[in-house]
């Protein structure tokens, strides 16, 4: 590296560093270009119920599997396997998100999981993983506020579509707990209705055709 | 025999080493605000396929990050970096992160903890995302994304720990590609970082 491009180079290191989490705005000619628009889709609702209720709903898989999918596993420590089976009825490796697992857990508040990319996704770049981010915020002793967040998206053609594809799935899971705290159980009946309805608008968007074609 | 003197400087840098340190079951003050990733951005006189080989593989990483590291290349995939590699497993250094996405040569992504001095996010997982572009020259822009910070003061303190870490990571990297390979019995002084919030 040359003297002059040492010096661009170290300058936009220290502000790099000097407004790390205040901005992210690029020296030119030296960095990759960020994306303006929020890296992550997000998802987030009142649910009435206090916050322990809720925090075991997603932290069990008693409760994971009466608003989630029809089957569920959570060993929730980090590290601890997590799958959730939308499809139960199928063979190992086509039942949903299988062999995943927690990667941070803070008691009440917030849990980290790995996540499969979708379908669509996976036949164009192979088998990556994204994370789920969900967060809990008491807002009274019997409401709560759920706020789920999908990261871990690349930026190559392959990746189009995953952030509207996330969108769309966790509206329905906070739609589901929702559904789940005013009323029990989910009917799984209605509920695989509500998936197949929303997999059909994620089709009718064509929302895994690719941006950059 | 490398000098573990030499060895336990360097080892002061990114990534946290299994200790005995007891788990604590309460955790710090929760933020109301969500932490903002580091960034740290680097070009290189090195092609894209260069450079990602330093990054995804085990003899590239002994290059400037650690004496010796252990890299499985494909999702799900162990990547270790081992500070203490002669130590019995478990307390080698950084060990058991996971390869969360794989795309050659663009960008790759990991699980990365906390130091261990951040008692309360024992155990727990941040996000470490490596992107590549290669330039019209030849050279090579790289940027690291760290991310998944927790709620949590502790959180934050070990988000201003990293702040300062990639940039003592990036400047190890630059003497890699300016000097050679590092002499892991002879760290030049300049090289090494064990500051952060305590």
């Amino acid at each position: 590296m040359n003297h002059q491009a040492s010096i661009v180079v170290t300058i936009c290191l220290i502000s790099t560093l000097i407004f790390a989490g205040e901005s992210t705005e690029a020296c030119d000619g030296d960095q990759i270009n960020e994306n303006p628009e929020p890296e992550y889709s997000e998802s987030a609702g009142i649910v009435p119920a206090s916050v322990d209720e809720v925090w075991e709903l997603f932290t069990t898989a008693k409760g994971l599997s009466s608003f989630y999918a029809r089957e569920a596993i959570i060993d929730p420590k980090v590290g601890g396997l997590f799958e959730l089976h939308v499809f139960p009825e199928n063979p190992p490796g086509r039942r949903g998100i299988e062999g995943h697992q927690v990667l941070a857990i803070e008691p009440k508040h917030r849990l980290v999981l790995s996540w499969i990319a979708p379908a669509a996704i996976r036949s164009k770049i192979g088998p990556q993983t994204t994370i789920q981010e969900i967060t809990l915020v008491p807002i009274g002793l019997n409401e709560t506020r759920v706020r789920l967040r999908q990261f871990g998206f690349g930026e190559s053609s392959g990746w189009s579509g995953a952030k509207e594809y996330f969108e769309l799935r966790s509206r329905d899971v906070v739609f589901n707990i929702k559904e789940r705290v005013e009323n029990g159980t989910l009917d799984w009946e209605r509920a695989m209705n509500r998936f197949y309805e929303t997999t059909r608008r994620i089709d009718e968007l064509g929302v895994f055709q690719s941006k950059h074609q | 025999m490398r000098s573990k003197t030499t060895i336990f400087l360097v080892a002061g840098l990114l990534l946290p080493m299994a200790t005995g340190a007891a788990e604590q079951s309460m955790h710090s003050p929760m933020r109301d605000t969500d932490l903002a990733p580091v960034y740290a951005h680097r070009s290189f006189d090195a092609s894209i396929n260069q450079v990602w080989e330093t990054w995804t593989t085990a003899a590239g990483l002994r290059t400037f990050f650690s004496p010796d590291a252990a890299v499985d290349p494909q999702v799900d995939g162990e990547y270790s970096i081992l500070f203490y590699p002669d130590n019995p497993a478990g307390s080698r250094g950084a060990e058991g992160m996971r390869i969360i996405a794989f795309e050659p040569p663009t960008r790759f992504v990991i699980t990365w903890n906390h130091p261990p001095r951040f008692k309360t996010l024992k155990g727990q997982r941040a996000l470490v995302e490596y992107r590549f572009q290669a330039r019209d020259d030849g050279g090579t822009d790289m940027q690291v994304k760290h991310f998944g910070w927790g709620q949590n003061e502790e959180s934050a303190r070990s988000r201003e720990y990293f702040d300062g870490a990639w940039a003592a990571v990036l400047k190890r990297l630059d003497y890699r590609y300016e000097h050679g390979p590092l002499d892991w019995d002879n760290v030049p002084k300049h090289l090494m970082y064990s500051g952060g919030p305590k």
